[in-house]
């Protein structure tokens, strides 16, 4: 099957990427694995007796999560592919911007807990807006103060959820 | 006749219908930026969707999805970016039309041959789903587990050179499945005495995170600003009598290859428009036209990708195993709903397949309808600053879990998806095959406890149903390395022909 040159030409692009890098999946999927199986010897074994306790199931997932790792692990060293297309590069401005929203939504769990929703949530909506770089007071004031009263008419007054 | 006229009744509540516009303003608008999936909408929408009548909430739900699919194809044609994964091979051909100046005819076929697609697509929902419902309710807990498997490795085998990643993502969902009471013994597990989790993982909020806020802060990361150079000039808008008589033969292809893909569980429009490109291209008088703005190419891609929507819906019906990601995610609405999917759903509810056919067939019309008016202004919506999309999602996505059971606890779970979504997409694991295991889990483990205390393995093993879908499976994840091993061969020894000038000796 054939597709445009320059399509067929995006899957070669890339490269780049360190064997680490490679190698933090896999390694995060048998560090998983091997948690999974360790917990799995806490689950209460019932009283009556039967042919496979409920230990069984999440102890044959835990092996094999790690078997399957580990064939990805060595598939990485011994035969790394191409650098997947789908990843595209992060930028530092990127990390920060991450951080900072998930900074921003902590902030806002507390507010929410202390003064009303549509207070709070404007306050949100100012943060993000002003953290992903717009400015200006349509951005900083109008747009804040339109998407909550959306999202408290279409929650709280016609869905009727207690926000 | 009696579930044809009750499935169809329940469509002509008015409110039903606003529920279909509605569904059908906000699918195109989804489907027109590019960033929102049609997966990352429904799953959004579940969670205002949840408060409502299973009818009126499949209504928003099936609305957003075939809308999605429309309204997808403006940005592939206009500023050759995809609006989702199923409009990639739109932009084979619509993109170099529109630099032609054929943007409104490009936009006009399209339109036509996605709906032409879709309606194809539901008529095979209505013959087929309830047929293959009765074949499936003689499947016992052997034929169950092997349809389990089916649906995992299908996904995992659709999901391009990521076969291992993909697999320890499924198990990884299938893991987290377990979460919650044990479905044999009832025992918690993995609950740590937190009331949340005695039910399991919350299903809705874990997509979210895991399709919504995943994608957000994904494209975050990454985002760098460029501007856009849309298509300003569309000429006319409808195609000529040559090009309609062009289009005949990969519209046909394209319904072909769209109702074969989208029946098969997890493969989705993305894959059925690629391959029904490259087949109207092999069975194309002038193939050479294909990649440079062919009609027939973006016929056969479009018509393909959207006759994959009744398909798929047809397999999450009938077997309870998701179609695609979309149906991954509406099976968890229809949990929530008390709706089981799966084979004996059509025993119970005979009269909602009629019910969804029809949705879907008006959300059709309409979004075609709407497809049709001349779409220069979405161009302008492709200058929207990302900072307020990403801004409006992730608010949303936050409040939208705290609806759905009112629980902050909800909220954390959804983001800490997020960041575990964030992880796997950077490091090139898919997020499908979790969502699929995490829905599947259950399913899995209980028909297979169950079928090895009932007859041990020999139960699986003597089972011609089960042997057959569990050998399906095992290809389907090894036949597409070695078939991409050999093409890979034959392109090196290709690559290697022409250095080998010299004639051999005789």
């Amino acid at each position: 099957m054939s597709v445009p040159a320059d399509v067929a030409r995006g899957t070669e692009s890339g490269g780049g990427e360190s064997r680490l890098h490679r190698l933090i999946g896999p390694a995060a999927g048998i560090i998983f694995g091997l948690v999974v199986i360790a917990l799995a010897q806490s689950i209460e074994v019932p009283a009556i007796d039967t042919s496979f306790s409920p230990r069984w199931w999440p102890e044959i997932l835990g092996g094999l999560i790690i078997l399957l790792s580990v064939g990805v692990a060595i598939k990485e060293i011994v035969a790394p592919g191409p650098a997947d297309d789908d990843i595209e590069s992060r930028t530092r401005a990127g990390v920060i911007r991450v951080v900072a929203v998930l900074v921003a939504i902590a902030a806002y769990g507390v507010l929410w807990y202390f003064i009303a929703f549509p207070v709070a949530t404007v306050v949100l909506f100012v943060a993000l807006v002003y953290i992903l770089g717009a400015r200006g007071w349509k951005a900083l004031i109008l747009f804040p103060v339109i998407c909550t009263a959306v999202l408290y008419g279409l929650f709280g007054l016609l869905l009727k959820v207690p926000l | 006749m009696n579930a044809v006229a009750e499935g169809l009744g329940q469509i002509a509540d008015p409110f039903v219908l606003l529920c279909i516009l509605i569904g059908a303003l906000v699918g195109m608008l989804v489907g027109a930026f590019p960033g929102i999936t049609a997966t990352m909408a429904v799953a959004l929408a579940s969670s205002f969707t949840l408060t409502m009548d299973p009818v009126p909430g499949l209504a928003v739900l099936l609305t957003i999805y075939v809308a999605s699919n429309f309204g997808d194809r403006v940005p592939s044609i206009l500023v050759n970016t995809p609006g989702t994964p199923a409009s990639i091979a739109t932009t084979f051909d619509g993109y170099p039309m529109a630099k032609q100046g054929r943007a409104g005819v490009a936009l006009t076929s399209s339109a036509f041959a996605s709906a032409i697609g879709t309606i194809v697509g539901l008529i095979l929902l209505v013959f087929a789903a309830i047929p293959l419902a009765s074949i499936a309710l003689r499947f016992g807990p052997a034929e169950m587990f092997a349809l389990v498997v089916f649906g995992l490795t299908m996904m995992v085998g659709v999901s391009g050179g990521k076969i291992g990643k993909g697999l320890v993502a499924g198990a990884l969902g299938l893991a987290l499945a377990t979460v919650g009471r044990d479905p044999i013994t009832g025992t918690d597990r993995f609950a740590f005495g937190v009331l949340e989790l005695s039910d399991g993982i919350p299903f809705i909020a874990a997509i979210i995170g895991l399709f919504g806020i995943a994608d957000v802060f994904d494209q975050m990361l990454t985002h760098r600003p460029e501007k856009f150079q849309a298509i300003t000039q569309f000429g006319r808008w409808w195609p000529n009598k040559q090009e309609r008589r062009a289009m005949v033969q990969p519209l046909a292809i394209g319904s072909g290859v769209g109702a074969v893909v989208g029946i098969v569980p997890a493969a989705g429009g993305d894959i059925a428009g690629i391959m029904s490109w490259a087949a109207a291209k092999k069975a194309s008088k002038h193939p050479e036209k294909f990649g440079k703005g062919a009609i027939e190419g973006l016929t056969a891609a479009d018509t393909a990708s959207n006759a994959t929507l009744g398909p798929s819906v047809t397999t999450t019906l009938a077997l309870g195993i998701p179609g695609d990601s979309v149906m991954a995610v509406l099976i968890g609405s229809l949990v929530v709903w008390g709706i089981q999917p799966g084979p004996s759903l059509f025993t119970t509810r005979p009269d909602l397949v009629y019910t969804i056919a029809a949705i879907m067939a008006i959300a059709t019309i309409l979004t075609l309808i709407l497809s049709l008016l001349r779409l220069k202004g979405v161009t302008k919506l492709l200058d929207l600053k990302p900072a307020f999309l990403w801004t409006v999602i992730v608010v949303f996505c936050m409040v939208g879990t705290y609806a759905v059971n009112n629980s902050v606890f909800d909220v954390g779970m959804m983001l800490v998806f997020g960041l575990v979504g964030l992880f796997l997409r950077r490091f090139g694991f898919p997020a499908g095959p979790v969502v699929l295991g995490l829905i599947l889990g259950k399913l899995a483990e209980g028909n297979l406890r169950r079928a090895l205390e009932i007859g041990g393995v020999e139960n699986i093993l003597t089972s011609p149903i089960a042997m057959t879908i569990l050998l399906i499976s095992v290809l389907a994840i090894t036949v597409p390395p070695l078939l991409a091993r050999r093409k890979a061969r034959r392109l090196a020894a290709a690559a290697a022909q022409p250095i080998n000038t010299t004639p051999p000796a005789r």
